[in-house]
């Protein structure tokens, strides 16, 4: 405490210390308070203050002692306040260069600071601020939505909450962390089968999740969202993984108004497509098929049933409430019911029953919905369509590479080997992406087509496939010379819209490989009834197979033969045909000769 | 004796300074008496700008302090030219020679020149 006081005397000594030298000085009284009203008003430190004093009194006493009286010297001193602003400032002057320049760059750094959160808030303000659309159609299209199916009828729930049962972090939700085993893609859960090398980690995941894997099974039985808009779906999913749906309807309206400046038709959106939905299948899909092998392995052929089941209704349900392009997924979600199915079938033992296996062959028969597999056409005419849409403009770019690099494209087309990745859908997609590059310019377009009318009739003559099939807009070029609209020319014969499924006759495919399938099933219990396999499909009871399928490549019944005591079941395709039939796409079935495809061969079962 | 413009002082109030200095160290009242004796009143600077104009030139490094005891036994606080307020002398007197010896050409200022020293008594007149 007495050194705080003596502190404190002591600063106070030295900042008076100026007023000790006035006095010191014995000037008179008005020259004295002249000095110190100089000295008090200019701002200085207690020792500049201190000299400035001291060399003041000094100036007044040798006047003083030149014979000059107290006025005359305050008289001709002048203005005391004007001289301690100019000391004030010149003092200041000679002070070190940090000092000088110090409030300076205080005050400059401080104002950057101030002008840059100022800048940072407006740019946060105006990115996080919700403005009003002109058209509000989130909340229109959830009313649309909500009209037409009530949230709590729809399936959602049951993934909001799957998918918070997960945690956070969406690639953590879909392969949970198994300590002693290292990540594995999630393509490993649709296709590693029991008995591989990564068997046992798909296994352990899954027999860890299944609680969730349930949750999965009983959302396939319901109707999954309903006629649900992209936004509205987007935001559902955002709002259950983030868990705060107010920040997801945010997040969702300034991606909306960021993308759609004014309304979502100026941007040639519809919202007929589905993210959350597909990505939500695409989720559950894997697990169910994972869980129907380990269920197969344990024994727990309900399980199995019950998996391979929901994975056919999620088809229906991608199928039947989506538009366009998520078809695919659909496809995709079926044939992998198909491909699994096709596992359990020839490794299936004593376990399988008369009963299961006719379940099994139930549900392959529905996979589709019974009905043609139309989902490819459906994928190629859409993806086509949506990736051209904005494709005719005027562009500085080269015309001809583009239009030969699509010329190279159609006459490859008939040749181009299936990848499971696809070079038909691939090569779709890189001329889509092509055109919308190029941006080809439509009249020279047009003319590079016409000039070549005749090798494309010559070229679509040498395809039975294609004839009577071509589109019309094809035709009306080559026979009247009507110019049809480009883009209804392009789309149509360019891109295979119509001619890329009939070249590839996915449907077929699909069709051909479910239904050697169900005759397989079929087949078997034959065995399994009789002891040994039938020699026709004819001797097949109504009760094991109820139509005889026809071989949806050739129109004729299914080929059926049993060689050295192993049965199959194949289809045959022209020789030129089969360049397009690499059976890796869908399954893994021996193919046995350029001109035959193995649907279903009976090896594993005699086993 | 005509009053001086202030603007004018101004620019000629730090030469006057530094050319008193030129002989040797002062202080401030001594500079006033010198100035207002060697230039008939002319350059009499107001005591009040005399002490910041000598600020200016110590914070420009022109001219140095010292304290010294004066005869009366107080410290005093005298200046001095630097080095560099030598050479600044040099050039400015140069300057205003130029200039005051333009105006004395023009029959202007010519004992004004001449009071500073910076223009023959003839006030330049050929």
């Amino acid at each position: 405490m007495s050194g705080a006081i003596r502190r404190h005397s002591t600063r106070n000594a030295e900042r008076d210390a100026w007023l000790g030298s006035i006095a010191a000085t014995g000037l008179p009284r008005d020259l004295a308070v002249l000095v110190a009203n100089v000295c008090r008003q200019a701002r200085l430190w207690p020792s500049e203050r201190d000299e400035v004093a001291r060399e003041l009194c000094d100036h007044f006493s040798t006047g003083l002692s030149r014979g000059e009286t107290s006025e005359t010297l305050v008289l001709a001193f002048g203005d005391p306040r004007r001289a301690a602003r100019m000391i004030t400032r010149e003092k200041r002057g000679q002070r070190p260069l940090a000092w000088r320049w110090g409030p300076t760059l205080v005050w400059g750094a401080g104002s950057a600071v101030v002008c840059a959160a100022l800048m940072w808030g407006g740019a946060a303000w105006a990115l996080a601020a919700r403005e009003q659309p002109r058209w509000a159609y989130v909340p229109a299209d959830t009313r649309r939505s909500a009209s037409l199916r009530t949230h709590s009828e729809g399936a959602w729930e049951v993934y909001r909450r799957a998918l918070i049962a997960m945690g956070t972090g969406h690639e953590t939700h879909v392969e949970p962390p198994v300590p002693t085993a290292p990540p594995l893609p999630r393509s490993h859960f649709r296709e590693t089968i029991a008995g591989s090398t990564e068997w046992p980690i798909v296994r352990a995941r899954v027999e860890k999740m299944q609680p969730l894997i349930a949750e999965f099974r009983r959302a396939a039985a319901m109707p999954s969202l309903g006629v649900l808009q992209r936004p509205l779906v987007d935001v559902e999913f955002w709002a259950a993984m983030w868990g705060d749906e107010a920040r997801a309807l945010d997040w969702a309206a300034s991606i909306l108004h960021a993308t759609a400046s004014d309304t979502p038709a100026k941007r040639g959106w519809d919202f007929t497509d589905f993210g959350t939905p597909v990505h939500g299948l695409m989720i559950v899909s894997p697990w169910l098929m994972a869980d129907a092998r380990v269920a197969a392995e344990q024994g727990d052929i309900q399980r199995t049933l019950a998996n391979l089941t929901a994975i056919s209704q999620l088809g229906a349900q991608l199928h039947a409430e989506t538009q366009i392009f998520p078809r695919s997924r659909a496809a995709a979600v079926w044939l992998d019911a198909l491909r699994v199915a096709r596992e359990l079938l020839a490794g299936a033992d004593d376990r399988w029953t008369d009963k299961d296996l006719e379940s099994l062959q139930a549900i392959v028969e529905g996979l589709g919905g019974g009905a043609r597999l139309r989902f490819s056409v459906a994928l190629t005419r859409s993806a086509v369509r949506e990736s051209l849409g904005s494709a005719f403009s005027p562009h500085p770019y080269d015309d001809g590479l583009a239009t030969d690099a699509v010329w190279q494209f159609l006459s490859r087309l008939p040749t181009l080997p299936y990848t499971q990745k696809g070079p038909p859908q691939g090569s779709v997609y890189s001329i889509a992406s092509l055109w919308q590059t190029l941006n080809l310019r439509q009249s020279e377009v047009h003319a590079a087509i016409m000039s070549r009318q005749d090798e494309m009739n010559a070229w679509s003559n040498e395809w039975p496939a294609v004839r009577g099939e071509a589109p019309a807009a094809w035709t009306s070029v080559d026979a009247t010379g009507v110019v049809v609209p480009l883009p209804q020319v392009i789309v149509n014969v360019i891109t295979g819209s119509d001619l890329y499924p009939v070249f590839t006759r996915w449907a077929d495919r699909a069709t051909a490989e479910r239904d050697g399938v169900v005759v397989g099933i079929a087949v078997e219990r034959f065995r399994r009834a009789n002891g040994r396999w039938p020699n026709t499909l004819d001797e097949l009871p109504a009760s094991l197979l109820g139509t005889a399928p026809r071989d949806p490549m050739t129109g004729r019944p299914m080929n059926y033969e049993v060689v050295n005591s192993m049965p199959r079941v194949w289809t045959t395709v022209s020789e030129s045909f089969s360049a397009l039939l690499s059976p890796e796409l869908l399954t893994t079935p021996a193919k046995v000769s350029a001109v035959e495809w193995t649907l279903w061969s009976g090896s594993a079962a005699e086993k | 004796m005509a009053k001086i413009e202030t603007e004018l002082l101004r620019g000629a109030a730090p030469l006057a300074v530094l050319k008193l200095l030129e002989r040797r160290a002062m202080y401030g009242y001594e500079m006033v008496e010198e100035l207002a004796a060697r230039t008939s009143g002319v350059l009499s600077l107001g005591q009040s700008t005399l002490y910041p104009l000598l600020y200016n030139l110590e914070a420009k490094g022109l001219v140095e302090s010292f304290w010294e005891e004066a005869d009366s036994g107080r410290e005093r606080k005298y200046y001095r030219l630097t080095g560099a307020g030598k050479k600044r002398l040099a050039v400015d007197t140069k300057q205003w020679a130029a200039l005051a010896g333009a105006l004395a050409g023009l029959g202007v200022g010519a004992r004004f020149a001449y009071a500073l020293g910076l223009a023959p008594a003839d006030g330049g007149a050929r």
